[in-house]
Parts: structure tokens; C-alpha cells; sequence
């Protein structure tokens, strides 16, 4: 039991950032676009099936170097949902057209979906050795780490620190929990080298963000003015 | 492909459709009445996945000793019937819980409701939970021996959940009401639960009470659905006049078939109910003295408007709000615009002030909703109370979201008014934000104005010693609205209240008749040495307190704003002076507001991080203004 103490934590984690990404980017369409109500429809539409995806896609596919592949996951959403809101801004500085810039903030919704979907099957996977009854466990736990977003972004991420800083903080959690598994879950046929680079990386992006964060009243002024002087 | 294996994807397909369409009108329904439209969708969906996640894991708890199919026909049945009736069920709630408020259960009463609503996503949120993991067990059944297809059943849940994620903000909200949704979703749900009891039950298993059982509940729903706008009627008078009708807990059930129905139109964007009121108060009546009316044409039906449940305009009162908002600009400032810009105010009325004036050559309308352009053209009550002023050759309406029109629009105008609903949600929000009234900026002359309503700005606002009106900053949204305007670049930004002088003799005639009214009724059959009359005073004293409150209740807030620093806003001679006196000017800027130097970024309202609704989420809708 102990041993699955970080395993249910990073669960609860990802799956909480996961969530968290989904509704900043729901939010930031429909702030961008207009119509909430399309906006959050079309979001939690897409986010399910790609999630669905994700989880066909990884079931046996890289379920082998579990720990690996989830850390290589836990980085690719980090960057990718982190700097979600950074991203946008300049999409849509970048790129005037409308049916363009929501073609490519829908892309990123589906690539956070699907990134998503593999987590279940890697933390499955991790957990198996272990614990029995893993895959209960581990949807349970993630499916708590969902409801607890959405009431953080709902009453506190939102109306308080703003969809930029709101970002940053997920993307910190999300790197921490793949750090947590990098040091508290033994791994079997992983290589040690590659998650090291892994881990560094990481590393790396938890200061970047960290610095960010500190910075963002900053940052949220400069995007919105390079958004607002197009 | 086996004819069975296809059939259970399509199965899969349509009852996971059902399931985030359930849970997606419960969200709507919910954010209906507590508004907070962000709010209430994600936690409905946070929820919704939460309980699917319990659900799959106490499937099999449930129904333990049943075959696989027709625990899935049970589950089905249950979830048409839940599905069904969420919508009647979330608007009982609220009904229920208005009438805890009436008993002063204050935040119990909101809890109730909220407590309501988040049961029943959590109810349907479990079945779901249990549907996937049993199709997936039926269909690995079916295909013994072979590889598992446990995946493609997920797939066909994932795509049957994309798709009624599209059909329902595209397709459904506008054309359908909550109820009807209900009925048709469920339907096919209970359609899905025959067809697995009909084709994968096993044949020695006795399914005969499931078939009817089934059958009962596929009529019940069909009666259900031809009898939908029986029961919208029934929640929208319970919701409009049930305050009125006693605030009895039988209330709640009776059909109130004296009252007159509500017009509910719907579009995209908003649900719009026009009623008509049955009981007028004391401000109701004190209204009409503060006008005098040239003809009878000026008095028109008397009409309620009301978007998404949200208090708008009633026909006999919106005078002055549009006047106050037409003309205190006009009167402060050098000349007429030629060229004005019309935000929002899709009804009309605010256009029929401007075009009082000759010197003003064209006025463009930007309205998001078609629906609205299109009642405000063409209904009866509504075209003749703003006079058919969209048919009027100066106005070129444009049916577009405002945010997008002054981001993208070229053109400059002298005058900008900003007509939009109290801002009670992230989305509405969105137009008051820096981030737009950056972009109005940006096509407003140097010399020109901006006029906004400022909703709540006067609220809470009371009488001093002297007979000043005083407002309350603190309760009020002011500082979001100052510093953000503030921080989009506008230097001059002063407020104003629509106030009615209270020293008006025809109000004081009018509240003396009411006082002696209500007098009479209290005496009503008590004997006469029992009878204490008023003295003079007593009696001075009830109608300046009446009046003063009628003043107060028809105090809307707005804003003006320029580029340029204006110091001194004098009162100048244009057609104004015949619409609205100097003296009403006066009172309308005589209220005390702080302007402090520097913008203070805390207030500042971004659609990165919103600063309005102000107020908390924790509350529920109500028709009028509770004072």
C-alpha cells in the first residue's frame, strides 16, 4: 500500500491538470471566439474522444517501458498545456484568420486529449505489480483528480489568477508528477539514461515555469498588448 | 463484422450521446437559473466524470444475479426516465427552493438547489459509468474466442459522446426547449434498451415484464414530449408569477391557469420570455406622474421582457432608463454626433430616443441576436412601444458580436452607446471587459463620447440627511468599471444616475392617493373609535418615503466616457432641453463617486482573468429585484 501512496498522487495529479488544461482552453476559446456554451460543448466532446483515442492507441503499444513512456507523456503535456495560454496569444497574433486559429486551438485540445488517454493505460501499467485491483484504483482516483479541477478553475483558478497564471501553475504540477514517478516508482525494463535526460528536462521546465509565474502580471500585460496593438 | 457486434457499437454510440446530453442539459438547465453559464458547465462536466468513475466501479454491485443484457435494459430504463424528466426536475427544484426562501431560509434554501442539481448530474454520471463496462463485457461475450473489442466499443462511446457534444449547442438549444430535449434524448434511450432486450437477451430468459415495462415508459415519454409546452408553461409561470400567487407550498403544484401565458422565444443565444404582468406596486403606478403624455399613442400594453429569466425592460417603465441614457449625454456635450455606433439594444427603444435628433445622420446597430432584431421589428407590443424605430431608413442593424464589430471595423464614430445586459456571467462579462473597451476606443473621434449602462452602479445607493442620493462603492461594481475603462485609455469617466427629482408634485399627489389607500385597507372593517387616523405628518412622511423609494427603484447607473480630460460637464441647448430638463441633468450627475488617479490593476476587468460578476456564484435567479 505505502509503495502506491506517490503512484495514486501522481494520478490524482495528471489527471487534475488534464482537466484543468481542457477548461483554460474551453475558456480561452470562448473568450477569443464568443458562444460559451458551443465552446465548452465542442471542448468536453473533443477532450473525451480524444482521450478515448489515446487510451485504444497506448494498450500495448508502449505499455512495455511504462515508466518511460509516461514521464516522455508527463514532458509533452507540460510544454504543451503550460505554456497552452502563451501559445494562443500568439496564434492569434500570428494568424488573423479565424477558422485557421480555432482549427489549431481544437488540434490542441484533441493532442492534450490523446496525451491524456495514454496516461490511464501507463499508470495501469505501473501499478499492476503491486495492486490487484489497479485499474478501479486508478480510474477512481483520476476521475476524482477531474471533479477537484473543475471546481478549482470554476471558483478559484479563473476569477483569481487569471487563464495565464492559472497555465503556468498547472503545468508545474504536471511536471512535478512526472519528476514523482521519475524518483519514487521502480521501473523494470526502462533505460536509466533517457529518463535522466527526461528528468532534466523537466527540471528544467518546473524553474522556467516557476520564473513565469512569479513574472505573469508581467507577461499576461505584454500578450494582451501585442494582442490588443495588432 | 457480425450483424450483432455492428448492432452494440451502434447501441454504444447512441446511449453515450445520451448520456453527456443528459448531462449537458443539466448544465444548461442549472446555469438557466443560477446563471454563471463557465461555473456551472464545468463542474457539471468535473461531476459527470467524477461519478462515471464510481459508477464503473460498483457495476458490478448492481444487479448482481442479472444477465448482462438486460442489466444493461435496466440501466437503460433507469436513465430514460432520469434523463427524461432532469429538466422538470431542476426547475422544480428551484421552485421548491423559492418557497424555502419565502420561509427565510436564506443560503439553505440556494444550497437546496444547488445540492438538487448536482445530485441528479452525479445520477446520471453512475449509470453511464456502469453502461460502458457492461457493453464492453456483452460485446467480448459475443465475440468469444476472437481478439477483445473492448477497444472499439470505447471508440464508439468516445464518437457517440463527440456527437452529442456537437448536435447539442448546434442543434438543440436553439430549436428545442429543455423539456423537449429531455423527452427526444430519452426516447432514444429507451429505444437503444429494446433493442438490446430484443436482440441479445437470451431466448430461455423470460423478458416479457422487461418489454412492457419498457413499452410504458416509451409512451409515457411520447405523451410527455406532445405535452412539452404545457409543461414550459407551467415552470415559466411558476417562475414569473409565483411570488405572486402566494409563495404556498401548493402553489407549487397548481397550474395557475389564471395567469396569462409567457411568449418564449429562443435563439442561439438566449431564451427570450415577454409577460405580461397581473399586479402592479406603488412605483408601478407614481411612473406615469413623472411623464406628461402627449397622447394615448404614448401609453402602449404593459409588457415584461426578460433574457434567459434576467429582468430587462417592462414596456411602461423603460422611459426612463432610455431617455436617461440618450439624452444626459447629448445634454452634456457640445454638439449632436453625426455618426453614432448602437451596441447591443436589440429592442429598439434606445434607437427610437436617438432619433429624435435631426442633426444625427446614421446610426449603426450592432446586435448579436437576429431573434432579437427580428421581435423588436415585427411584435406587435415591442414595434409599437420603440416605434418601428429599426425600420427607420438611418439604421443599418448589423447582426454581429460587438466584440468581433469593434475589433475588425474601420470606421470612426462621434458617439458610441453601449446598451448590453448586467454582466451576471463570464461571457457577458467579456463585453466589459479592457480588452474591448480598448478596441471602442479605437473607433471612437478624439472629440466623440462613449455612454454605457453600468449595471449595479447606483444599487445600494440611499438617501442621505441632506436628500442627496449617496452611493455605495464597496457593494457596487464601480471600481471594476472605472478602473477598467481606466486602464483602456478613456481619461474622462463620469458616472450618472437616472434620478427622478423627488419634490415632483404630480408623484406626491399620486403617493398621497396610494398612502390613503393603503390606510383604508388597514382600517378595513375595524370599528371607528378603534380608528387612528394619520396625522398631517405621519401621512407627509409615508409619501416622501414612497416616493423616494420609487426614485431609488428606477435608478439605473451608466457611464460616459472620452479621450480627451473634460473637467466641467455643462448642460448645453439641443433638443434636449424639451426630452429631459437641465434640472433632471443635474440630479443625474449630483451623486458622489471616487476617481482615484492611478488605475489599480486589481479592479481591472480582462477577459484573461474576469473581475465582473463581482458578486458570488452562490445564488440563484430571481424575475425582479428583490429590494
Amino acid at each position: 500500500m505505502k509503495k502506491l501512496i506517490p503512484l495514486y498522487i501522481v494520478t490524482f495529479v495528471v489527471a487534475f491538470c488534464s482537466l484543468m488544461y481542457e477548461l483554460i482552453l474551453g475558456q480561452t476559446l470562448s473568450a477569443f471566439l464568443g458562444n460559451t456554451v458551443l465552446r465548452y460543448s465542442v471542448t468536453i466532446g473533443l477532450y473525451m474522444m480524444a482521450m478515448g483515442f489515446g487510451a485504444m492507441f497506448a494498450e500495448g503499444k508502449f505499455t512495455e517501458k511504462s515508466k518511460e513512456s509516461f514521464m516522455k507523456i508527463e514532458l509533452a503535456l507540460t510544454v504543451f498545456g503550460g505554456f497552452v495560454v502563451v501559445i494562443f496569444f500568439y496564434l492569434s497574433y500570428w494568424i488573423g484568420a479565424e477558422v485557421l486559429f480555432s482549427f489549431i486551438v481544437h488540434s490542441l485540445i484533441i493532442v492534450i486529449g490523446v496525451l491524456t488517454g495514454f496516461e490511464i493505460p501507463l499508470l495501469i501499467e505501473m501499478m499492476k505489480d503491486s495492486s490487484s485491483k489497479a485499474e478501479v484504483q486508478v480510474l477512481g482516483v483520476d476521475y476524482l483528480g477531474a471533479f477537484v479541477a473543475s471546481l478549482v478553475f470554476a471558483f478559484l483558478f479563473y476569477p483569481k489568477l487569471g487563464l495565464v497564471s492559472a497555465a503556468f501553475i498547472t503545468g508545474i504540477f504536471n511536471a512535478l508528477a512526472g519528476l514523482l514517478v521519475f524518483f519514487k516508482v521502480k521501473a523494470k525494463n526502462d533505460k536509466r539514461i533517457t529518463m535522466r535526460k527526461i528528468a532534466y528536462f523537466q527540471g528544467a521546465l518546473v524553474l522556467i515555469l516557476l520564473f513565469f509565474l512569479l513574472n505573469s502580471d508581467t507577461i499576461n500585460k505584454c500578450l494582451i498588448e501585442s494582442y490588443l496593438n495588432k | 463484422m457480425s450483424k450483432k457486434l455492428l448492432l452494440i457499437y451502434f447501441v454504444t454510440f447512441v446511449v453515450a450521446a445520451c448520456s453527456i446530453l443528459y448531462e449537458l442539459l443539466l448544465a444548461n438547465s442549472i446555469s438557466l437559473i443560477a446563471g454563471s453559464t463557465v461555473v456551472w458547465y464545468s463542474v457539471t462536466i468535473g461531476v459527470y466524470l467524477g461519478a462515471m468513475g464510481v459508477g464503473a466501479f460498483y457495476k458490478d454491485k448492481i444487479f448482481a444475479d442479472t444477465e448482462l443484457s438486460q442489466k444493461l435494459f435496466n440501466i437503460e430504463v433507469i436513465l430514460s426516465i432520469l434523463g427524461g424528466m432532469v429538466a422538470a426536475l431542476v426547475s422544480l427544484s428551484y421552485s421548491l427552493s423559492v418557497y424555502f426562501i419565502s420561509l427565510y431560509w436564506g443560503q439553505m434554501a440556494i444550497a437546496f438547489f444547488f445540492f438538487m442539481g448536482i445530485t441528479l448530474v452525479f445520477a446520471v454520471g453512475f449509470l453511464s459509468g456502469i453502461e460502458l463496462p457492461l457493453l464492453m463485457e456483452i460485446g467480448n461475450d459475443l465475440n468469444k474466442g476472437k481478439r477483445r473489442i473492448s477497444n472499439r466499443i470505447l471508440g464508439a462511446d468516445y464518437f457517440g459522446s463527440l456527437a452529442g457534444a456537437v448536435l447539442f449547442p448546434i442543434v438543440l438549444v436553439p430549436n428545442l426547449s429543455s423539456y423537449q430535449i429531455g423527452f427526444i434524448v430519452a426516447l432514444a434511450n429507451v429505444v437503444m434498451a429494446l433493442v438490446v432486450l430484443l436482440s441479445l437477451a437470451r431466448k430461455k430468459n423470460n423478458t416479457s415484464s422487461r418489454k412492457i415495462i419498457g413499452l410504458i415508459v416509451l409512451f409515457v415519454l411520447v405523451f410527455g414530449l406532445f405535452r412539452s409546452w404545457q409543461i414550459e408553461q407551467f415552470f415559466a409561470k411558476k417562475y414569473y408569477y409565483y411570488l405572486d400567487a402566494g409563495e404556498s407550498f401548493g402553489a407549487i403544484f397548481s397550474k395557475m391557469k389564471d395567469y396569462p401565458d409567457i411568449e418564449r422565444i429562443r435563439s442561439p443565444y438566449q431564451q427570450i420570455d415577454i409577460m405580461e404582468p397581473v399586479e402592479f406596486g406603488p412605483s408601478d403606478f407614481l411612473v406615469g406622474s413623472y411623464f406628461n403624455y402627449e397622447s394615448n399613442n404614448d401609453i402602449i400594453d404593459e409588457r415584461m421582457v426578460f433574457l434567459n429569466g434576467d429582468w430587462q425592460f417592462a414596456t411602461y417603465v423603460e422611459r426612463v432608463y432610455h431617455e436617461y441614457f440618450a439624452h444626459v449625454p447629448m445634454g452634456v456635450s457640445e454638439n449632436v454626433p453625426k455618426k453614432v455606433l448602437v451596441l447591443g439594444g436589440g429592442d429598439g427603444m434606445l434607437i427610437r430616443e436617438l432619433l429624435k435628433y435631426s442633426e444625427i445622420g446614421e446610426i449603426v446597430h450592432v446586435e448579436l441576436d437576429g431573434k432579437m432584431i427580428e421581435l423588436a421589428k415585427q411584435h406587435p407590443i415591442l414595434s409599437t412601444a420603440n416605434k418601428n424605430s429599426l425600420h427607420n431608413e438611418k439604421v443599418d442593424t448589423i447582426v454581429d458580436d460587438a466584440f468581433r464589430y469593434v475589433k475588425r471595423t474601420e470606421r470612426e464614430f462621434d458617439a458610441i452607446y453601449i446598451d448590453f445586459p448586467v454582466p451576471a456571467d463570464y461571457n457577458i462579462s467579456k463585453v466589459y471587459s479592457r480588452e474591448f473597451y480598448f478596441f471602442v476606443e479605437d473607433c471612437l473621434a478624439d472629440d466623440g463620447f462613449l455612454v454605457m449602462y453600468a449595471p449595479g452602479v447606483g444599487s445600494f445607493s440611499d438617501f442621505n440627511e441632506e436628500g442627496k442620493v449617496i452611493p455605495n462603492e464597496e457593494l457596487s461594481p464601480w471600481f471594476q468599471y472605472y478602473h477598467t475603462l481606466k486602464s483602456a485609455g478613456f481619461q474622462t469617466i463620469v458616472p450618472y444616475l437616472s434620478l427622478l427629482e423627488v419634490d415632483n408634485p404630480n408623484a406626491w399627489e399620486v403617493a398621497g392617493e396610494l398612502v390613503d389607500i393603503q390606510e383604508a385597507e388597514v382600517n378595513k372593517g375595524k370599528p371607528i373609535e378603534e380608528i387612528n387616523g394619520l396625522t398631517e405628518e405621519e401621512r407627509w412622511g409615508r409619501i416622501e418615503k414612497m416616493v423616494r423609494a420609487h426614485v431609488l427603484s428606477l435608478a439605473e447607473s451608466f457611464i460616459i466616457a472620452r479621450k480627451d480630460e473634460v473637467h466641467v460637464f455643462g448642460v448645453h441647448e439641443h433638443d434636449v432641453e424639451t426630452i429631459i430638463g437641465p434640472k433632471r441633468i443635474h440630479l443625474a450627475f449630483d451623486v458622489p463617486f471616487t476617481k482615484d488617479e492611478e488605475v489599480n490593476w486589481r479592479y481591472v476587468n480582462s477577459i484573461m482573468k474576469p473581475t465582473l460578476p463581482h458578486f458570488s456564484v452562490w445564488r440563484i435567479r430571481f424575475p425582479y429585484k428583490i429590494n
